[in-house]
């Protein structure tokens, strides 16, 4: 059986280890492991180049400009026509 | 479309070779009023002429036309992905092919030189405007069906006075905090949502609370506190959160979705001019619904990237 002081004192030092736990989750300990996450963050959640696969296609920015090219240079044209902006991905 | 079609490799290739290709938003044209007015009259002719020659035509559809902007043929966005079974290839491509052997088209270069199609509008190349980029992804989702493919991006231009209303105001020290005014953090927090639906190019629509998407930022908060102070540079980090109601589809039954987040971030500034060097935000625990949900926010130099012409 353990005497009563002895799960007292354990009873501190859990509380004291499940607070500093706590507050290290909620708060980086210094602010420079904070700036690191969230630099670390932002790089990871940017649009990959996989995901941007379309901008490796020569995009006309207008119908009349492409109507143009395409008899210049006796070329086909092809048209998309979306709802929204494709290019943020908000369509 | 984007995910499809637009990112087999064949088909950048054809499109590069062979056409000249170009994507237009139904409800947007950029540009002065003059030309929008002819682009707009080209569009309808175009739609009607598809119509006219007994082709398929609609508003979210492919079109491909010859050198004298004639109908050749068109499909629907839900058949444009579609495998061929026998071999193996896309509808998208197989009408590209089909067009190229007809026309006997000659392979050549890009018309027009491939391009970021995302970037900074080009208000953002006011001297004093701060120019923000989001990101709006589902982690969990990333990859795995419709409106999870790829993330949202969003561009936000501060004006002077929205940026300095970002700043504490008077003298700074170590450990002062403040609560960032919400006229500035508000056209920011409002972004915290993943890709949804969205079938307007304008804000005025998609961010409205009385419009279509019923969108709300329904909880905002945003508190800096300073951690360091030199003599032309202070920074501080940033702690705050957000809920973001937003409906799905445009005028749908359903309850709107929730983006929730915890938020941190820090900001790099100039007391002496009220110059911010730096401002970046994450969210931390950000749900959309029951989706993992990842928003990053950086700052981005004026002349890091070049305006885009769709703004």
């Amino acid at each position: 059986m353990i005497p009563l002081y002895r799960s007292f004192h354990c009873s501190v030092i859990l509380f004291i280890l499940t607070a500093c736990q706590a507050v290290g989750d909620d708060n980086p300990v210094s602010f420079a492991d904070l700036k690191e996450t969230i630099d670390r963050r932002i790089a990871d959640w940017q649009p990959t180049a996989e995901e941007k696969r379309f901008d490796q296609i020569g995009w006309c920015t207008s119908l009349l400009e492409a109507e143009k090219l395409a008899r210049e240079h006796q070329r086909p044209i092809f048209l998309f026509t979306h709802d929204g902006r494709m290019n943020v991905g908000r369509c | 479309m984007r995910a499809g079609p637009l990112a087999n490799p064949k088909v950048i290739e054809l499109l590069n070779g062979f056409f000249v290709p170009v994507y237009t938003s139904n409800d947007f044209i950029s540009g002065p009023a003059d030309s929008s007015k002819e682009e707009q009259k080209e569009r309808e002719r175009v739609y009607r002429a598809f119509l006219e020659a007994k082709l398929s035509a609609g508003s979210v559809h492919v079109y491909v036309l010859s050198p004298d902007a004639v109908p050749i043929g068109s499909i629907h966005v839900a058949q444009a992905g579609e495998k061929d079974q026998p071999t193996g290839k896309d509808q998208t491509q197989l009408l590209l092919e089909k067009t190229i052997r007809e026309l006997r088209t000659v392979k050549g270069d890009p018309l027009v030189a491939p391009r970021p199609q995302s970037g900074p509008p080009k208000v953002a190349q006011a001297a004093d405007a701060l120019v923000l980029h989001v990101t709006a992804r589902k982690i969990s989702e990333k990859g795995r069906g419709s409106w999870n493919e790829f993330p949202a991006e969003d561009w936000i231009v501060l004006s002077t006075e929205q940026r300095k209303k970002l700043l504490p105001s008077g003298p700074v020290h170590i450990g002062d905090s403040w609560d960032v005014n919400k006229d500035a953090s508000a056209p920011i927090l409002t972004r915290f949502f993943p890709q949804t639906e969205c079938c307007t190019a304008k804000d005025s629509e998609l961010l409205s609370a009385t419009g279509k998407y019923k969108h709300r930022l329904e909880e905002q908060s945003l508190r800096g506190t300073i951690v360091a102070v030199d003599s032309d540079k202070v920074t501080a980090r940033l702690e705050g959160r957000s809920k973001v109601l937003h409906q799905f589809y445009p005028n749908h039954p359903y309850p709107p979705t929730a983006s929730t987040a915890k938020i941190l971030g820090y900001l790099v500034f100039d007391p002496t001019k009220n110059k911010i060097e730096s401002l970046r935000l994450v969210s931390e625990g950000g749900k959309f619904d029951k989706m993992d949900m990842g928003v990053a926010v950086r700052s981005v130099p004026r002349q890091a990237s070049p305006p885009h012409d769709a703004e």
